[in-house]
């Protein structure tokens, strides 16, 4: 059959302009932080924030990498933190769940009853806090935001879900080979569901290095100060950057510095996830279809 | 399975296996299984389950140097407070109306964007746009203030179209714009977390039975009319289920949208409209060391929660047996 002509009908037409507009709505944020970043402070007070920069300047990407440290540094411990909290995360919940698809597993009636009563009561935030500033002692030190956060309920349940569409004649023969249940999971469950580990480590990773509450309740010293905690402190340091940089210019505001840390701080880690999107897409619809 | 590897063990494990086996085969049975899981559970249990103990607080007059075992039980003081302070009732009132806003405009919308946009034919379209649609919630909050600032402040981008129109500058940051600080927040809600859940709805729609869609279309219905009795049909669980987790959620809110997007964090000049009772915790325990009113809060929330959680869940399993979550 020959290829038939779409007519392009109103419906079209609104389809497309609706997502079409949907889309700068998303992406208007972008672009002012952008243009801030390009502008010169003087631009910034006389005309405001544009969308595209009236007076072009390089200045502030220069203010920010002159004191380079201060934001290696953050993007270090964020590496960190990210790194180690993913692996470890990944890493239990696999262990967890494995057990949990498994029908001759006796006690995986309690052990999912746990699970979701923790995710249903949550013991929120001063009984948290205690725990962790008087009794674990970890006020300023990176395991305060590692180690709470790793894992959660819902990616113990995606998982298991994963697991559980293994089909089961492969483990079954395994055994019959004299396989041991570890032997089943590192050999023949952890290759199998290699898709599913990835899905769930961008998604933890995705977390980890969002996680701006941890640092802001626990975190104080300079040296272990996250991306994320060096944003919430920003428009402090990015004065004192500039003073540093000794690049006044006349002004007093800080705001392009401002704007380009922020492009700094978020857009290589934007494009690392673009990257690796299908993987969350794939976490969200195992998500969606099986609840 | 299970006789094959008792034979291989020995007469013993055949002749347990048929009746009630003893608390110590089970054990020895399961001991990988449960090797496996006992990290995990060992965090949940610290993480998780050792401090729903200080939940007890709320009912004590919690000092720091008194412990939890040493400070003196008040009964329902803490409760009592908190009922009789204005602002908590503030706070309890902004909770549940900016959710219930977000949970009324945003899910008709991204359902509405989700059905459209699967009927869009193009996949690279499609790609695209989720792309972009789900950038935003890939940028922290913290990071979003600073763009919200730009936008919102007074030499920001919206008073710099007012001007343009020759109309006069709204000041957003001060208190007498606090009744416009819903609707900023339902934008902000909108733009940050569209992307994400449209890509849920949108994956649901993609196991609709494209023979259902052509029956349909055969019969005389218009895009339209397949939108509506045949693609939204379909997403009547996921839908329900996303349902039943908002409301569990009502008395819970997204921290940092709250703090900082408002500027919560420096001025306070629109607590009247944005203070929701997560940011009312945060003052009370973390800034002005009320750890039992604070908590008091918290174990309301997580009562609240379960409450309108599993209400929902009951309304859903009415109106339709096989949508219901638990």
């Amino acid at each position: 059959m020959t290829k038939k002509i779409r007519r392009i009908s109103a419906f079209d037409c609104f389809n497309v302009l609706w997502m079409v507009l949907f889309a700068v709505f998303c992406f208007v944020p972008l672009m002012i932080m952008i243009s801030g970043s390009l502008s010169t402070d003087s631009a910034i007070q006389n005309f405001g924030y544009t969308l595209f920069p009236k007076e072009w300047s390089l200045t502030s990407y220069g203010v920010v990498f002159s004191d380079s440290i201060v934001i290696f540094r953050a993007y270090g411990v964020s590496i960190l933190v990210a790194a180690t909290g993913t692996v470890l995360s990944v890493l239990l919940t696999a262990m967890i769940a494995f057990p949990l698809s498994r029908s001759d597993f006796k006690f995986k009636n309690p052990i999912t009853i746990l699970i979701l009563i923790t995710m249903l009561f949550s013991p929120g935030l001063v009984p948290t806090y205690i725990l962790i500033t008087q009794y674990l002692q970890w006020r300023d030190s990176l395991l305060a935001l590692i180690i709470p956060g790793i894992g959660g309920s819902f990616y113990i349940i995606l998982m298991r879900t994963f697991f559980g569409d293994i089909p089961k004649e492969i483990s079954d023969s395994a055994k019959i080979d004299g396989s041991s249940n570890f032997g089943i999971f590192l050999k023949i469950v952890l290759p199998l569901s290699s898709p599913a580990l990835a899905t769930c480590a961008v998604l933890f990773a995705l977390n980890y290095w969002n996680d701006w509450y941890s640092s802001f309740l626990y975190i104080e010293s300079r040296e272990l100060w996250s991306v994320q905690y060096l944003m919430i402190k920003l428009a402090n340091e990015a004065q004192a950057w500039k003073m540093n940089a000794s690049l006044s210019s006349g002004t007093e505001s800080a705001d392009s510095v401002v704007m380009a840390t922020c492009i700094v701080g978020s857009v290589p880690v934007m494009i690392v996830f673009m990257f690796l999107q299908k993987y969350i897409v794939k976490g969200l619809m195992v998500g969606a279809v099986k609840g | 399975m299970k006789n094959l590897k008792a034979n291989s063990e020995g007469m013993i494990d055949l002749k347990v296996s048929n009746g009630k086996k003893s608390a110590k085969q089970v054990i020895k049975d399961n001991w990988e299984y449960l090797l496996m899981c006992l990290p995990m559970v060992i965090k949940i249990i610290v993480f998780s389950v050792v401090p729903l103990l200080w939940l007890l607080m709320a009912f004590q007059d919690y000092t720091g140097y008194l412990g939890l075992f040493g400070s003196p039980w008040v009964g329902f003081e803490n409760f009592k407070y908190f009922f009789k302070n204005g602002q908590i009732w503030r706070a309890i009132g902004n909770t549940l109306g900016l959710n219930l806003l977000f949970i009324g405009v945003g899910t008709p919308m991204t359902i509405a964007m989700a059905l459209f946009m699967f009927e869009m034919k193009s996949r690279f379209a499609t790609k695209l746009f989720q792309t972009i649609y789900f950038f935003p919630y890939l940028i922290s909050w913290v990071i979003v203030q600073y763009c919200t600032d730009a936008i919102l402040a007074d030499n920001g981008l919206i008073n710099s179209i007012i001007q343009a129109f020759g109309g006069t500058p709204v000041e957003f940051f001060a208190t007498r714009s606090a009744g416009l600080w819903p609707i900023i927040l339902l934008f902000c809600n909108i733009w940050k977390n569209t992307g994400y859940s449209l890509i849920m709805y949108y994956s649901a729609l993609q196991s609709l039975d494209s023979s259902l869609v052509e029956a349909a279309e055969l019969d005389g219905a218009g895009k339209i009319k397949v939108m509506w009795h045949v693609s939204l049909p379909h997403l009547k669980r996921i839908i329900a289920i996303l349902l039943i987790m908002s409301m569990g959620g009502i008395f819970r809110s997204d921290f940092g949208l709250f703090w900082f997007i408002p500027q919560n964090d420096i001025s306070g000049a629109l607590l009247s409209t944005t203070e929701t009772l997560d940011t009312f915790v945060y003052q009370m325990s973390i800034i002005n060391f009320n750890y039992s009113t604070g908590t008091a809060i918290s174990l309301v929330q997580s009562v609240v929660g379960t409450a309108t959680l599993l209400i929902t869940n009951y309304i859903v399993k009415i109106i339709d047996r096989e949508s219901a979550y638990i």
